[in-house]
């Protein structure tokens, strides 16, 4: 089966084929939802800010233009959408250079060392994840699952291209080291 | 004491093989998946949406307002005629003029200018000519404005 581009897509949905909108839904709410999910810290609320996105892109498609891509343009829409969100919660967010490697590893100590398992290994890289600072959980993300350009994330979260290359430099041996920690920590307890 | 440093880790490291290790982890580990009835609730959701924001179209006059009108119309049409005479200057009585608008027996030249009176009196008629050319711009308006909504609606909505 081909798959549709998502301009084609576009395309049906102004063209008053709504369920076309709904390949579209399908297509990208795994991503929109991690996104959100992630910067929100509860799957709840996260689900309800997705729902919102995907609302505000189908009012607003007269408004896309294809000038950007669609994926860049929905990820932007539910990266503002998560970051409003959190600074009206006013959510004290913990950065990982405020813990101490003691406090990090309590964090994990709930964990079964069964690394391999993959829900497992899903919820440690998301647990690392949530330690990072928003931007860079939003970059890691859209490069590492996405393969998104450093130009395609600098639109989304309106940083510079140099600005967004170095973080994702720094916060990738940020999340490695994290996430070694974590693994050696367990095989020494298993 | 920090959890970690960047220069160890560089040293063990290159960048390289670290972002080939993190693709592998991203990829093992997966994208977390929304609640299974999560595109059909969007779906509902737009459905709804669109459903409430369907075009209802309210005529710019209503019949109230045309009767209104007609009546005016009327009103200017009996005036003219009243004020018609005839050839001898006698003017004819209402019920006679009435009489004679609705009767197929009524002579074309009198019609003719009754007709022209009728065109006379209105153009000379400022509230007339007034009223004639609000009544127009607001039927372009409401033309302009409903037919960019349309096309607006249709665009967004499905039928």
């Amino acid at each position: 089966m081909v798959k549709e581009t998502d301009n084609y897509l576009v395309d049906e949905v102004m063209a008053g084929h709504a369920k076309a909108f709904a390949v579209l839904v399908e297509r990208y709410k795994d991503m929109v939802f991690t996104l959100s999910v992630s910067l929100l810290r509860d799957r709840q609320e996260a689900e309800e800010v997705a729902q919102d996105t995907f609302l505000k892109v189908y009012k607003a498609l007269p408004k896309f233009q294809n000038k950007s891509k669609f994926s860049t343009w929905i990820y932007r829409i539910v990266y503002n959408e998560s970051i409003s969100r959190l600074r009206r919660k006013k959510t004290n967010l913990i950065s990982v250079e405020d813990l101490s490697y003691g406090e990090l590893a309590d964090s994990f100590e709930e964990m079964e060392p069964e690394w391999l398992e993959k829900e497992e290994r899903k919820r440690k890289l998301f647990e690392a994840i949530s330690l990072l600072k928003e931007e860079e959980k939003t970059i890691l993300m859209l490069y590492y699952f996405e393969n998104c350009r450093i130009d395609e994330i600098s639109d989304i979260t309106s940083l510079s291209n140099e600005n967004v290359k170095t973080k994702l430099f720094r916060t990738r041996k940020k999340l490695y080291s994290i996430l070694n920690k974590v693994k050696k920590k367990e095989l020494i307890d298993y | 004491m920090k959890i970690y440093s960047a220069m160890a880790l560089h040293d063990i490291k290159s960048n390289q093989e670290l972002n080939q290790e993190l693709k592998d982890i991203f990829l093992n580990a997966g994208k977390m998946k929304t609640s299974p009835d999560f595109t059909q609730n969007i779906m509902n959701l737009i459905e709804k949406e669109s459903l409430t924001n369907k075009i209802v179209y309210k005529p710019l006059i209503s019949t109230r307002g045309w009767i209104g009108i007609a009546l005016f119309i009327l009103l200017i049409f009996i005036t003219a005629m009243m004020s018609v005479s005839d050839s001898s200057g006698q003017t004819y009585e209402i019920v006679q003029r009435v009489n004679n608008i609705f009767s197929l027996k009524m002579p074309l030249d009198k019609l003719v200018t009754a007709f022209s009176r009728i065109g006379t009196h209105l153009l000379s008629s400022m509230v007339f000519i007034s009223v004639l050319g609000l009544m127009g711009l607001g039927v372009i308006y409401s033309f302009i404005y409903l037919k960019i909504e349309l096309l607006r609606k249709n665009q967004i909505y499905h039928s």
